[in-house]
């Protein structure tokens, strides 16, 4: 693995203190492991020429390299369109919970919006920023010129979760807002009632938009780890529970899967991408889901 | 048993100060919710469980630090409840554990079965636990006790070992020992001496009494001594009393030992501790009691002495030599306390060799003497070089040497008395002074004015009848010791015969009748082991006794209570042929065929073919046994074994009549004559004991006395034969302190379960540990998480 490669790992990336360096190891870290890529669609710029041959349609011929060689190139997968993005970034104040990792989920789904955006800008997209807990707090319009990267990194920089969430109406409220065609990926834990953020996500497929779901847990959230009896507190609502925690880990690990089975399932059907996360994985997979995703529209 | 109650300790720290739980920031707490109600439930259950857990790691701590012990024969019980309670401990934590982690019902269902078969298996061992009212739970180490120190002190302890006597090597663990036993306890020393077995007054009396023991060369059994030492520990004043027993474990000092032992310990709760101080690989070469053919010789004659040598262990050559002291009549004499005996003189020696042997074998040696001048010789056969044990590589031995015995011949004018005094007495010998044998004999004559004291037997053979005088005079004879040979025949009459009590008494029946007979009619043994008989055991049934046929007889009937056939006829085989008869302090033999009947007669039919017979050997070594049979009892036996009472014959008119005797320990004691006899009741010690007497000057006597063979044999009981003596578990077998130390800790107090119970603690400490450790995870009052910071 190269140095590089090494910050796809959350506990790696930590100890990079600038965002956009974070964001670069994370994309070339990404790129490089990529090695022969089968994603040449969406890049924008030249890729690569090879022979023609039978069935190749014609239009892709590259005809400045007949006019200089005599033989005949395809020049493969130019980029013929730009899509617009959108980080949408859940405020609230469970996403600043961790229990034994060094990246907090907000932390987490910062690092990985950071290494969107970077990849998003160097491709020529315009990204955009939305933030919001129980409504839209702070939103920066899609740009793709190079400082909108400077820009949105410092905004993610000074971010705090705090305070109660309400995703579907602010996905809602998010909806209502965007005029055209995005594509609009969402970072949170969606710990809240998920039938309204269904019906919100529905909302932004109405529109249009395509939607790619980063669901973002703690490591302790998908495992949960505790030993004995456990005096356990929802930061959001204050509510408190004892609970032993060695007889609840089976129970609770099947109530997280068939959480996210449930969103899996829902947004399948909606045709909404769902990338289920956990602070301890890589960031690869999340930046993988967004390629493949990005790839299906080309 | 008070630290029991630190089991409240647990409790009232469960219940006041109840820990609270760590709390935690937890995002997703929406998916615990939903289980919430069942979790409250296992932790409380967890929570009693670890209280169960800690009040069972307080009482197992408590019990131990208690010292629980209980008797061995309820331990292996006490064992298997505590085992089967460990085993239902964890299998009910293992199911309520299961029950909890909400696995496959069966596994629940079948640790509680086993629960619940571990439960009735532990209420049932402690039913028949309690059911045996003779065992207890606890003892006490420090308990003052009643205790017997038993010593086998017999001749096999002297029994040497690494420069110790087997004796004392247990005098000094029974010094330790006793010096070891609880303050106040009640010390009783008993060996196998006659002494009453009673509690020491103190420590130091019970220490000289161990010192002053010495080997006992007339023991009583030890079942009589260990039964003295149970009769003493009885009446302790404490509960717990004790036996120590020292032996060597010879087989043959446990012969004694019988079950009944057993069962009075059992009985009576006294535990028992058998010492071992014996040679295991004892190595030994041991003489047996010389067996002398006659103890009294005459002039010019001689005599045959012959023992076996037994031998245990490495093979070796040893040197037996043969020493009979000379005549001096002016010993012995006490020189400021040592015995001045006369000098030995050596008169064979031969060497023996033995093959290495664990069990032991046996030779033969013969020695024969003659040519002895008159007088009493003393004599000893020995072993040189000596060995582990010395009681047996001498052995003593005395023979008398003097004039024929002489002996009364009483018969009719025409009875040839040949057949009787040629057999005993040939006449070669007689003219050659070598027969052991004189006679006078009377023809008719009166016996009555005749003094019979200083013959040697007196012999009726075919006499005429005698007037009732005659008969009463022979019966004062034989009353004060004097021996009567009657061979009745023809001559006698029936009427003769019933005209007095007297006859009947002396003789020891009444005559009946004469007996007519065919040549079927024989001489056949009774009593096969009577003196007269011993020279036919060895030939059994190849004396040809039916070639010498009996034709007559006196029928004799209503035998007297000392009367004793010692031969019958064998047509009817109710009839005695030859008895003897002990009156007064004598003996009479009678035989009911006359032994004087010739081959042919010319006015009647012999009555038998005894004498006359050809080939007639049966009865040659017959009347010889018969002849000496007679003179034994009137003479004195010489050679004695330790524990024997001594009886010496002594003619106050011939010789004096108080002696001095000269023990072999040179002690000196006065011996008085009574009624002839010179009698010495208190023989302790083998050797050569010697009296002396004046009259016209010394006149010297004596007799030998050898120990009892079976102190010669060394070899051991096995552990199996102990075992079956006095049970496999009813005894602690120690071979040195340190056994002793082990087996007395375990008599008094049990079986000790302090360790077993501390590795129980260990366990509860460590399922106690592990469930608190789960179940308070961290120490930290502190929320958890990046959230509260």
């Amino acid at each position: 693995m190269s140095a590089v490669e090494s910050y796809l790992k959350p506990e790696v990336i930590t100890q990079i203190k600038r965002l956009d360096l974070r964001a670069q190891f994370v994309v070339k870290g990404f790129l490089q492991g990529l090695h022969a890529s089968p994603f040449q669609g969406f890049s924008v710029e030249f890729s690569e020429h090879r022979r023609y041959s039978y069935g190749d349609d014609p239009a892709d011929i590259d005809w400045l390299v007949y006019a200089k060689t005599d033989k005949y190139y395809v020049k493969k997968f130019e980029a013929e369109t730009n899509i617009t993005g959108y980080i949408a970034m859940d405020l609230s104040k469970s996403m600043g919970f961790t229990y034994r990792q060094e990246l907090t989920k907000f932390d987490y789904s910062i690092c990985l919006a950071a290494a969107l955006c970077y990849l998003m800008i160097h491709q020529q997209d315009p990204v955009g920023l939305v933030t919001f807990d129980e409504k839209i707090r702070h939103c920066l319009p899609p740009k793709s010129r190079r400082s909108q990267l400077s820009n949105v990194l410092s905004h993610l920089s000074q971010l705090k979760p705090d305070g109660q969430t309400d995703i579907a109406q602010s996905l809602g409220q998010l909806a209502a807002m965007l005029k055209q065609r995005s594509l609009i990926m969402v970072f949170s834990d969606f710990l809240t009632d998920s039938p309204p953020v269904f019906d919100s996500l529905r909302r932004l497929r109405h529109g249009g938009h395509d939607v790619i779901l980063f669901h973002v847990l703690d490591e302790s959230e998908v495992t949960f780890p505790f030993d004995g009896v456990v005096e356990l507190q929802d930061p959001e609502s204050e509510d408190t529970l004892v609970v032993e925690a060695d007889g609840f880990r089976q129970g609770y690990a099947e109530q997280v899967s068939a959480f996210r089975d449930e969103y899996k399932s829902e947004c399948q059907t909606i045709g909404v991408d769902y990338v289920p996360l956990d602070t301890s994985m890589q960031f690869d997979r999340a930046l993988m889901e967004y390629l493949l995703s990005r790839r299906s529209r080309c | 048993m008070f630290g029991g109650l630190l089991i409240a300790l647990p409790l009232i720290i469960h219940m006041a100060m109840r820990r609270k739980p760590v709390p935690q920031l937890f995002p997703a707490l929406r998916f615990v919710q939903q289980k919430q109600v069942s979790n409250q439930r296992t932790v409380r259950m967890k929570q009693w469980l670890l209280l169960l857990l800690r009040c069972l790691l307080l009482a197992g701590l408590a019990l131990a630090l208690s010292g629980p012990s209980a008797d061995q024969a309820v331990a292996g019980n006490w064992m298997v409840v505590g085992v089967v309670s460990v085993a239902v401990l964890l299998a009910a934590i293992a199911c309520l554990a299961a029950a909890l982690s909400e696995v496959s019902r069966h596994i629940v269902i079948s640790l509680a079965v086993m629960v619940l078969l571990g439960l009735i298996t532990d209420i049932f061992f402690i039913i028949k636990i309690a059911g045996d009212q003779e065992t207890n739970l606890i003892g006490d180490v420090d308990a003052a006790v009643g205790a017997a120190l038993v010593f086998d002190n017999s001749p096999r302890m002297s029994y040497q070992q690494a420069g110790n006597s087997r004796l004392a090597e247990a005098a000094e663990i029974a010094s330790w020992l006793a010096s070891q036993l609880p303050e106040s306890s009640e010390i009783s020393v008993v060996d196998r001496s006659t002494r009453q077995a009673v509690f020491s007054a103190d420590l130091n009396s019970t220490m000289n009494a161990i010192e002053q023991l010495q080997i006992e060369h007339t023991p009583v059994s030890l079942d009589a001594s260990l039964r003295s030492a149970i009769s003493v520990v009885q009446t302790s004043e404490w509960s717990q009393r004790e036996i120590y027993l020292f032996t060597d474990l010879s087989r043959a000092a446990w012969e004694s030992v019988d079950h009944e032992i057993r069962e009075t310990l059992e009985t009576q709760q006294i535990e028992l501790f058998v010492i071992d101080v014996g040679a295991e690989q004892p190595a030994n070469v041991a003489l047996s009691t010389p067996e002398i053919q006659d103890e009294f010789i005459v002039d010019s004659s001689g005599t045959e002495i012959h023992l076996d040598v037994s031998h245990v262990g490495l093979a070796t050559t040893r040197t037996v030599e043969f020493v009979v002291e000379e005549v001096d009549l002016t010993l012995p004499v006490l020189t400021d306390g040592v015995l001045q005996t006369p000098a030995l003189k050596r008169l064979a020696q031969q060497d023996i060799t033995f093959d290495a042997s664990e069990s032991m074998t046996r030779q033969t040696l013969r020695f024969a003497v003659s040519d002895l001048p008159p007088g009493i010789h003393h004599g000893q056969i020995r072993l040189l070089g000596g060995d582990g044990l010395e009681i047996d590589d001498v052995k003593y031995f005395t023979i008398s040497v003097g004039r024929p015995s002489e002996i009364l011949v009483v018969t009719a004018d025409d009875v040839p008395t040949r057949y009787f005094t040629q057999a005993i007495a040939p006449q070669t010998d007689r003219q050659t002074g070598r027969a052991r044998f004189e006679f006078t004999t009377i023809r008719n004559g009166n016996i009555t004015e005749r003094g019979l004291e200083r013959f040697a037997t007196v012999v009726l053979i075919d006499p005429l009848p005698l007037p009732t005088e005659a008969w009463q005079h022979l019966a004062d004879y034989v009353e004060q010791g004097g021996s009567l040979g009657v061979f009745i025949g023809p001559n006698m009459t029936l009427e003769n015969l019933s005209q007095t009590e007297v006859i009947p008494a002396l003789l020891g029946g009444t005559i009946q009748r004469l007996w007519r007979s065919d040549e079927r009619n024989f001489l056949e043994p009774s009593a096969a082991d009577h003196p007269v008989l011993s020279d036919f055991s060895q030939l059994q049934g190849s004396v040809p006794w039916a070639q010498f046929p009996v034709l007559r007889y006196w029928q004799m009937e209503n035998l007297g209570e000392r009367a004793q056939t010692i031969m019958h006829f064998s047509r009817e085989t109710g009839h005695p042929a030859l008895l003897e008869n002990r009156h007064g302090e004598g003996t009479v033999m009678t035989m009911l065929t006359p032994i004087s009947e010739p081959l042919r007669l010319e006015n009647r039919t012999p009555w038998n073919q005894l004498a006359s017979g050809n080939d007639n050997w049966p009865y040659f070594l017959l009347i010889n046994s018969i002849a000496d049979t007679l003179v034994a009892n009137r003479e004195s036996k010489l050679n004695y074994q330790v524990g024997d009472v001594v009886t010496l014959r002594n003619d106050e008119a011939q010789f004096p009549a108080e002696y001095q005797l000269f023990t072999p320990t040179a002690d000196l004691q006065q011996v008085q004559t009574v009624e002839n006899r010179l009698q010495v009741s208190f023989i302790p010690t083998p050797g050569a004991y010697r009296l002396k007497g004046q009259q016209d000057g010394p006149v010297l006597k004596g007799f030998a006395v050898n120990s009892l063979e079976a102190f010669s044999d060394l070899q051991r009981l096995e552990q199996t034969q102990l075992d079956s003596k006095l049970g496999q578990d009813a005894y602690q077998l120690a071979r040195n302190q340190e056994d002793i130390s082990f087996g007395v800790r375990q008599r008094r107090i049990g079986q000790e379960f302090f360790s077993l119970l501390i590795l129980l603690v260990i366990v509860l400490f460590v399922l106690e540990h592990l469930m608190a450790s789960r179940f308070y995870a961290q120490d930290s009052t502190e929320l958890s998480g990046e959230g509260a910071s």
